[in-house]
């Protein structure tokens, strides 16, 4: 059994700490309002409280002893893809020589950080089967629209303003159809065939004139693999449409297909899912897009440019939507998305994918005895299974997911896809051990025969018991103002 | 696993595609590749250096250093399982706190991407608020900050039009916005400092005057340790560029976007929020709420399609305001003021220099005339081995177009020698003109 830290560590407004507190940089000889009016200037300072160096690092500390992160252990979240990021990662984006640089300065003083963006549209152009990149968008869901606002400027370009529908298939990332609906969009969501896979006579009906792109992640959100990958790009491309990939699902895929061969026009990669950079609790993360040379106009300017040796940013895009981000992206992510790059080469990539759908396989095997995998034969890098037998025992998904953490493995993502009733969507990755695999197999057949009753009141190993989230919404307590001691 | 099955057998011949890409490095050859491409990068921290704006500079506290590695917090996923993420959520609930009592708004949102993308986001909160589509923005900001907002606003068909500054004092030109305000206006926006440096009262009875729209505030949160809270002043809306906070600049980012909102729009907001409820037995105990918004509920319907935020920069600003705390961030504040205001003295001393070259106050940065075109001096500076001030040329293009004006920022990491360096390198250029 696990159990999480549970420390009842107040607000850092209720600490009390009359200890000195350590000063960080020398004082003024003269106040501000020597400087600056009166009328200007607080009345009163804001209400951050003060507390002492000591308190602060312990309060951090019992804060991250009460937080389930990769470094903790097993974290299934499907559409995810938590894995391991290499610890020299975080090394290299501490080299004040990437830390302290700042995005104004004379670009012959930042050579080696235009390298590092350089090198890495490279890579991921490779990887991708693209012709270029822009690594602007902060997270996949600005990628998205980042790319969005770029097909809207190819079709505006080509005098084709007809065209205001996205498709999305139904079992699409709800950044999907919010990204599209962001770019000004229509739209048209598609339901899926029996096999969980894009219905061609749906997608028929729904591509027309009108049609700007459809948005497609490949293998799709059930972990199959799009076997008319190639007759939809086709399709697609016929209609006078383009073909955007979600690039969520890339872990599948390296060093086996790109979006590139299976008739994509661009792409965005989560590069804190498929490269490794942590997620940081919800962030940052990285989202650059990759497009076929016909749309490279379109990029996000600044680019990054190479003549010989050396390294510049590109202003000169008339065609380009202009930046997408305050100047060049979150650079010490891309940094460590490089590092990561580099230190396993196109071998080691290729490997990883294997192993992930290997694992994925794997303990898609295990579970499906367990819980039924109502789609797919085969899976790439997760499956979906489902949980609506729990219902005759009592329970539902979401209990489970709950026992799962008293059994100190993270729940996989739950009630994602939609098509699939009571989803329990898991992801290992490749950088789980079989033994963690089986245990977390294990966990899940005990937790099977236990009582409903312990699965309705679960967690009670982690620091609080189950949050009600209906009160929260109700409560509306967004700061420490209105909370009670 | 790998028990040597196909699992690839599904993808057709034809779209096969292998990496073409070098094998993998060991780690120290990683490690050596990548340090000598860090050496070959100037770092500003610590130098003589007076770039900033909405990226500063700034000593990291050790302590801070510690606390921004922790593996837990470092590696979580977003807390979709409240009860394995207490620590993560409580963090983010103080930031949110934290920024709700520097700005005085009452809901600050777990963060945006940055400040940048923050704006855009507030364009499209404020359309969504008041059913309306037209914005008044500053004609003097950051032009990449422009195409940003002309591009969020793209999506809705938004307009946006642009008002003058003051010639003299380079706050808001208040006549020309007044006849540009119209009953069809969502928002204004104003910047406090803004992207000339200034400091502008006018702004603080903005709100009697704008009608039925919005006020959209920009700020320099480290500013408001001293400065009066935009809550005070009647914003709807508060952005800013988090990254002042102790985040490490890095070229740009990752930083963060704060977004702080009235009580009346928190439904209509974009982003994650926490929210504090109880566990079973009536504990106290944080959740991501108000999800009812979000892309993955709401779908085309969502507030915005944000999934991913920068929360980790979130948990480093938190940490940066407790161990400076209100006492520590006011002497910081105030160092940069009286610092600027020095600089600003000795530069005007220099032959054709004014600084500052606006009348209006000022916090970290001020606006420089140059007798001669600035990036002549910047070039003439680098080779002193000092990076000067940011050039402001592009915030004065089209009819009387200037070229010698230029934004001067101070931190408290550059050295007191790095101040006269600048001031003996300045008198010298003195004689170039003509």
């Amino acid at each position: 059994m696990y159990r999480q830290a549970r420390y009842d560590e107040p607000l850092l407004s209720e600490i009390s700490d009359d200890t000195p507190k350590t000063r960080y940089c020398k004082a003024p000889e003269n106040p501000p309002e020597d400087y600056i009016p009166a009328s200007m200037l607080r009345k009163a300072p804001p209400g951050i409280p003060e507390v002492s160096e000591a308190r602060v690092v312990r309060h951090y500390t019992r804060l991250a002893q009460m937080t389930w992160g990769v470094d903790t252990g097993f974290y299934p979240l499907g559409s995810c893809t938590m894995k391991y990021g290499p610890k020299i990662i975080e090394v290299v984006a501490d080299l004040p020589g990437f830390r302290d640089i700042h995005p104004l300065q004379d670009e012959s003083t930042a050579q080696g950080a235009l390298w590092a963006m350089h090198e890495l549209q490279e890579l991921l152009a490779k990887i991708t089967d693209m012709d270029a990149f822009t690594l602007q968008p902060a997270a996949g869901a600005h990628g998205e629209f980042t790319g969005l606002m770029m097909i809207r400027a190819y079709h505006e370009d080509r005098d084709d303003k007809e065209r205001k529908e996205v498709i999305v298939p139904d079992t699409a990332h709800g950044t999907n159809p919010a990204s599209a609906a962001m770019a000004g969009y229509d739209v048209v969501e598609i339901p899926s065939g029996a096999d969980g896979c894009v219905d061609l006579k749906a997608l028929e009906a729904a591509l027309s004139e009108n049609t700007a792109a459809l948005m497609l992640t490949n293998p799709n959100t059930l972990g199959i693999f799009e076997k008319d990958a190639l007759i939809i790009a086709k399709m697609v491309h016929e209609a006078g449409a383009l073909l955007y990939y979600d690039g969520a699902n890339m872990n599948a895929i390296m060093g086996k297909t790109a979006p590139g061969a299976l008739g994509f026009d661009l792409v965005h990669l989560n590069l804190h899912k498929t490269f490794s950079t942590p997620h940081g609790g919800g962030g940052p993360g990285a989202g650059p897009v990759g497009v076929k040379a016909f749309l490279e106009p379109y990029l996000p300017s600044p680019t990054i440019k190479r003549e010989g040796e050396v390294y510049s940013l590109d202003y000169e895009h008339p065609k380009s939507i202009g930046p997408v981000k305050a100047f060049y992206g979150n650079f010490l992510v891309l940094l460590k998305a490089l590092v990561y790059i580099k230190s396993l080469g196109g071998e080691g990539l290729t490997e990883a994918t294997e192993r992930a759908v290997a694992n994925s396989n794997y303990l898609a095997e295990k579970i499906s005895p367990l819980l039924p995998i109502p789609y797919g034969k085969v899976w790439k890098h997760e499956f979906v299974a489902s949980g609506k037998a729990l219902k005759e025992k009592g329970y539902s998904t979401v209990d489970l997911a709950k026992r799962l953490l008293d059994y100190g493995f993270h729940a996989p993502t739950v009630y994602f896809p939609h098509l699939v009733e009571e989803a329990f969507m898991v992801e290992p990755t490749e950088t789980e051990t079989k033994e963690e695999m089986d245990a977390f197999v294990a966990a899940l057949r005990t937790i099977l025969e236990e009582p409903a009753e312990k699965l309705k009141g679960a967690p009670t190993n982690t620091s609080v018991g189950r949050v009600d989230e209906t009160l929260a919404a109700r409560n509306m307590a967004f700061t420490w103002k209105n909370v009670n001691k | 696993m790998s028990n040597g099955s196909d699992f690839f057998y599904d993808i057709p011949e034809e779209a096969r595609h292998s990496l073409n890409i070098p094998k993998g490095l060991s780690e120290d050859e990683v490690l050596r590749i990548f340090s000598e491409k860090a050496e070959m990068n100037t770092t500003v921290s610590g130098k003589a250096s007076f770039l900033g704006g909405e990226f500063q500079p700034r000593y990291i506290p050790a302590a801070l250093r510690h606390i921004m590695s922790m593996g837990e917090l470092l590696t979580a996923y977003t807390s979709y399982q409240p009860e394995v993420s207490q620590g993560m959520l409580q963090g983010l609930f103080e930031y949110q706190s934290l920024m709700a009592e520097l700005t005085q708004m009452d809901v600050v949102n777990a963060s945006l991407y940055d400040g940048a993308t923050g704006l855009g986001e507030a364009l499209r909160l404020s359309s969504r608020a008041t059913r309306k589509k037209r914005f008044l923005l500053p004609e003097a900001m950051c032009p990449a900050k422009k195409q940003i907002a002309e591009l969020y606003v793209k999506g809705f068909d938004g307009e946006i039009e642009f008002y003058g500054h003051e010639i003299e004092g380079g706050g808001v030109n208040i006549s020309d916005l007044r006849n540009k305000v119209s009953e069809e206006v969502a928002g204004v926006y104003v910047e406090m400092p803004n992207a000339l440096g200034v400091l502008d009262e006018q702004i603080f009875d903005m709100k009697e005057q704008i009608g039925g729209a919005l006020l959209l505030v920009g700020v320099d949160p480290l500013s408001l340790a001293i400065l009066r809270a935009p809550g005070d002043y009647g914003a709807d809306i508060v952005i800013g560029e988090g990254q002042p906070l102790g985040l490490p600049i890095g070229y740009g980012g990752p930083t963060l976007g704060l977004l702080g909102v009235t009580k009346k729009l928190v439904r209509k907001m974009p982003g994650r929020v926490v929210g504090a409820t109880e566990g079973t037995a009536g504990e106290r105990a944080f959740c991501i709420t108000l999800q009812t918004r979000e892309q993955h509920i709401r779908r085309e319907k969502a507030t915005s399609n944000i999934c991913s935020n920068e929360a980790h920069c979130a948990i480093v600003a938190g940490a940066y305001m407790a161990l400076q705390g209100a006492s520590g961030l006011k002497r910081l504040a105030g160092l940069l003021t009286e610092r600027a205001h020095r600089l600003a003295e000795e530069m005007n001393k220099a032959e054709g220099f004014k600084a500052p070259l606006f009348s209006r106050p000022f916090f970290n940065s001020f606006a420089v005339e140059t007798p001669i075109p600035y990036s002549r001096i910047e070039e003439h500076l680098l080779k002193n081995k000092i990076q000067g001030g940011q050039s402001l040329s592009p915030l004065f293009q089209g009819e009387g177009a200037k070229d010698n004006i230029a934004l001067f920022s101070v931190n408290e990491t550059i050295p007191d020698e790095a101040y006269t360096r600048l001031v003996r390198v300045l008198h010298e250029i003195e004689g170039w003109g003509g």
